[in-house]
């Protein structure tokens, strides 16, 4: 446990000091602050580029607040997602190839904490970054286009948290097994798989994770009944079974030099 | 079209203040730590908005590992 944490304050260093603890919130927010922006000008925009008819332009109405809330949420399912992963792809990888893992793994500390070490960090990383997004994007989407109801936006925010941190600990998964890129594409195809499965067989899939995210929005723009149990659970142990399996596999590794 | 500043401007200094980490993270970094020179990031970090300083974040360090 002591082990644990003091590798876990030496992440939050590693990452403060790669600039990777500011970087991340920043883009973050900013991917959740464009959305409502763009949509309260969109009108205006497409009115200034002049290609369109100025009868068309008036029946362009801007969207609720709910609804650009829940697009909010897609935009993080593609580049948010895609953001989680690209953050983590060096997690144990990067440690790996600089011989990092090697320098630590001969000092008492079991692979099993200098995994989930690192998947504190990234857990915190990722949780926080999402957070002040989305709490962002609510402020806005209020301010601009109007009242959102407090408790549906946070229990949506709260389930989609839930896929996001799934997406953060795939991530894990992948980079104790390949090198940087080559993670975040397993881990990108993987989440795309789960994705496409569930919208295609809703109903053969109706405990897949991805059903999180789809359900965030439903429960947004107000459609569709919202059952999580089934899901949760599954995401939740879906967790745990990628940092099980990293620990198991970091520690029947032989440790690589330099690649 | 009027625009308001007081919605606007928070996304602005967002965007600055991404420009700003990694070009102080780029002046920092040791010449040989660098993927390719450092003149190249400088402007793909100026001028790639948003998407460039996650480029060199993501690509542009060799320490790293990837």
């Amino acid at each position: 446990m002591r082990n644990t944490l003091l590798l876990y304050g030496k992440e939050m260093l590693e990452m403060s000091r790669s600039y990777k603890l500011l970087w991340v919130p920043v883009v973050f927010i900013l991917l959740g602050v464009m959305q409502p922006v763009m949509m309260y000008y969109l009108p205006e925009l497409l009115a200034a580029s002049g290609d369109i008819p100025a009868e068309l332009a008036s029946t362009l109405a801007v969207p609720s607040a709910p609804e650009v809330m829940a697009q909010v949420l897609n935009q993080y399912n593609t580049i948010g997602i895609l953001l989680v992963v690209i953050a983590g792809m060096n997690l144990v990888a990067g440690e790996r190839y600089s011989g990092t893992a090697a320098l630590i793994l001969v000092r008492r500390v079991s692979p099993t904490q200098f995994i989930v070490a690192k998947w504190l960090g990234h857990i915190t990383l990722i949780a926080v970054s999402y957070s002040l997004s989305y709490l962002a994007a609510w402020y806005y989407s209020s301010i601009m286009l109007g009242s959102l109801a407090w408790q549906t936006t946070l229990q949506a925010g709260a389930i989609y948290l839930c896929w996001i941190l799934l997406a953060a600990s795939i991530i894990l998964l992948f980079s104790t097994v390949l090198k940087g890129g080559a993670a975040a594409l397993a881990s990108i195809l993987l989440l795309v798989v789960l994705t496409m499965t569930h919208s295609l067989l809703p109903s053969w899939f109706s405990w897949s994770p991805a059903r999180l995210a789809v359900d965030a929005m439903s429960l947004l723009s107000g459609i569709g009944s919202v059952n999580l149990v089934g899901p949760l659970l599954l995401t939740v142990l879906a967790v745990l079974l990628c940092v099980m399996g990293a620990s198991y596999i970091m520690r029947n590794q032989a440790i690589q030099d330099q690649p | 079209m009027d625009i308001q500043w007081q919605i606007i401007a928070p996304v602005i200094l967002l965007q600055l203040i991404l420009v700003v980490i990694a070009l102080v993270s780029l002046a920092k970094a040791e010449a040989e730590t660098v993927r390719g020179t450092k003149l190249l990031w400088v402007v793909i970090i100026l001028f790639g908005n948003i998407i460039g300083s996650i480029v060199y974040f993501v690509a542009g360090r060799k320490d790293d590992g990837a």
